[in-house]
């Protein structure tokens, strides 16, 4: 068990390493990187003012050199300054950090609230009508674009019925209905991926030898579905959960986009609209670590969770 | 009765309806020229401007499905986007193919430390949350189509390699390969002769399971305003153009909605099809 997440370990930290290397190439293909921070062209800068920026930003070494020292600033928390205002890029990404988080999590529970309870109810009513309703209801998640979803939302919900506000975040966390849209919309498009993976999986167990033995000897169908059956299954959607985080965090930037919801990826879009390299290279970054250390810890949970790993 | 039974069963168990709409939405597309007289982008008429669709009071039908803001006709942005959409996935889902599929076969097929790099590399590219990759591509690289099919297919190739490979490690072992080689056949020519053949089935199973995939993606990445350059119309872009005017014109972000649920609903439904028929082992996820 050590051993596994020893290695689950290393080839995350491998992984993030891979994904600074990428945004460290990508980043440098935009020309010189001194030309970013003065005024057009390097106008009134002298040759040896110029030198002076190349050599403070390091820009004299050798590029692996080059990548080793960005790494160190980054890993101490300087990922530069804002190319607009000047502003240091990592106080920012604090600023907004917290409001992507607190969508987030709420959508997460949201969706695992409503995801994994349909997923298993359309299993064992499998050929219902409930059947076919979650089932479309999986199906319509997964195939409307996200912003789809919450621009109709907000014609609806916000903008014809006005029963909560069209966007923005409200003050703290007693504005619940400015909660209620962006929830919503990240919510169904998780829910309907955990509801498929736990129904599929949910009904390869169900048609398991160990089922029918339970069933052979006699126990109640309340109790195989919970106590046999529902722990089994839920293994599958914990472990393919980082296929759905990929897509949770192209949510989460498409409904804070749509929504006007300040968080980070809200941040990401503008600063691409606005060509601002060291803004948007800081936020991708937050979201790799974001990403693997999720990762990492349902690793870890998954563990825990299946025996046959831990006792392997 | 037998007719309609005959009927019923053409409806439930093969996917004609998937097929046809995917059909009309491909025919429509490519024959945009033919099927209206305005142009997407330059035809503005100042005169009608957020006209509502035919069936509602105030539209007509020389507008079918209404105007947007400066008065361009819905219905022809629409075809013309599809246009762009349709291309651009068609492309990425070829390009993301061939990459995928060879270096699927390479992984499987001459194991060893190929397989460990290409492995190891497809790991690496699961656990990036793409669409932050895609903003600092578009922002390094600019906006344009040749960004765009790059981006779709750095998507696209990831999820061939890893069911292929596991096939080809299968097949390698089957003994009419180990005749071809003792025979001398060489290792391309077992490949392309021998295992190429045999893994098609999967290779289009799966691209048909991720071309509405990459629909979403190109659709959200326009959305986001990083996709093909305005003012090509993509339906992506036309969902996005219409979401200043919900409260006065709801139809110019809704229409072109409606034909991006369709195409990845159809191309998602035919994909379940093809594997059921073909390829029941992929059915994962």
């Amino acid at each position: 068990m050590r051993k596994f997440i020893l290695r689950r370990f290393i080839s995350s930290v491998i992984a993030l390493l891979g994904v600074t290397l990428l945004v460290f190439i990508l980043s440098r293909q935009v020309g010189d990187p001194v030309a970013l921070l003065v005024s057009e062209g390097g106008y009134g800068l002298t040759e040896n003012q110029w030198e002076i920026q190349r050599k403070k930003l390091n820009l004299d070494k050798p590029v692996p050199i080059q990548y080793i020292l960005w790494l160190g600033q980054v890993a101490t928390g300087d990922l530069g300054r804002d190319l607009s205002d000047n502003y240091p890029v990592t106080r920012k990404i604090k600023e907004k950090l917290p409001n992507t988080l607190k969508l987030g999590i709420a959508a997460w529970i949201v969706s695992t609230l409503i995801g994994i309870p349909l997923g298993v109810l359309s299993a064992v009513k499998r050929g219902t009508v409930f059947d076919y309703a979650a089932r479309l209801f999986a199906v319509i998640g997964t195939t409307l674009p996200p912003f789809y979803i919450a621009i109709m939302a907000m014609l609806f919900f916000a903008v014809r019925l006005q029963w909560v506000p069209v966007a923005g975040i409200g003050e703290g966390f007693g504005d619940w209905k400015y909660y209620v849209l962006p929830v919503g919309t990240l919510a169904w498009g998780a829910a309907s991926g955990y509801l498929r993976l736990t129904r599929s999986s949910m009904l390869e167990v169900l048609d398991s030898e160990f089922i029918r033995l339970a069933r052979a000897k006699g126990v109640g169908n309340t109790s195989i579905v919970f106590k046999h059956a529902l722990r089994n299954s839920l293994i599958v959607p914990f472990t393919v959960s980082a296929l759905l985080l990929a897509s949770f965090i192209t949510g989460v930037v498409v409904v804070e986009a749509v929504f006007a919801w300040p968080g980070l990826g809200r941040l990401a879009v503008e600063a691409v609209t606005n060509n601002n390299l060291n803004l948007v290279v800081g936020t991708t970054l937050v979201f790799a670590v974001l990403f693997l250390v999720i990762n990492f810890l349902v690793d870890i949970g998954y563990v825990f969770i299946d025996p046959r790993i831990r006792l392997s | 009765m037998k007719i309609f039974k005959l009927f019923w069963n053409l409806i439930y168990k093969t996917p004609i309806i998937w097929v046809s709409i995917l059909s009309i939405l491909v025919l429509t597309s490519a024959f945009a020229p033919i099927i209206t007289d305005f142009d997407p982008i330059r035809d503005a008429d100042f005169s009608n401007v957020l006209l509502p669709p035919f069936y509602i009071e105030g539209g007509n039908t020389v507008h079918i499905l209404g105007t947007d803001q400066i008065g361009r006709d819905i219905f022809s942005r629409m075809l013309y986007g599809g246009r762009v959409s349709l291309l651009v996935a068609g492309v990425a889902i070829l390009s993301g193919t061939i990459i995928g599929t060879i270096l699927g076969m390479i992984s499987g097929f001459k194991g060893g430390i190929w397989d460990e790099i290409i492995m190891r590399l497809v790991d690496m590219w699961i656990a990036l949350p793409f669409i932050m990759v895609a903003l600092v591509i578009a922002i390094v690289l600019g906006q344009s189509w040749g960004v765009m099919f790059l981006l779709l297919t750095l998507i696209a190739w990831v999820s061939f390699v890893r069911p292929i490979r596991g096939e080809v490690l299968s097949l390698r072992e089957r003994e009419y390969i180990q005749y071809a080689t003792s025979a001398g056949a060489s290792q391309l020519r077992i490949i392309i002769r021998h295992i190429l053949p045999n893994i098609s089935s999967t290779v289009l199973v799966i691209a048909t399971m991720n071309a509405g995939g990459l629909v979403l993606a190109e659709s959200i990445l326009s959305f986001l305003g990083v996709g093909i350059p305005a003012p090509t119309p993509t339906w992506g872009s036309l969902v996005s153009d219409g979401r200043g005017y919900l409260e006065d014109a709801w139809w110019i972000s809704t229409m072109p909605g409606i034909s991006i649920f369709l195409l990845v609903m159809s191309l998602n439904f035919c994909g379940d099809w093809l594997r059921d028929r073909w390829d029941p082992k992929l059915n994962q996820l």
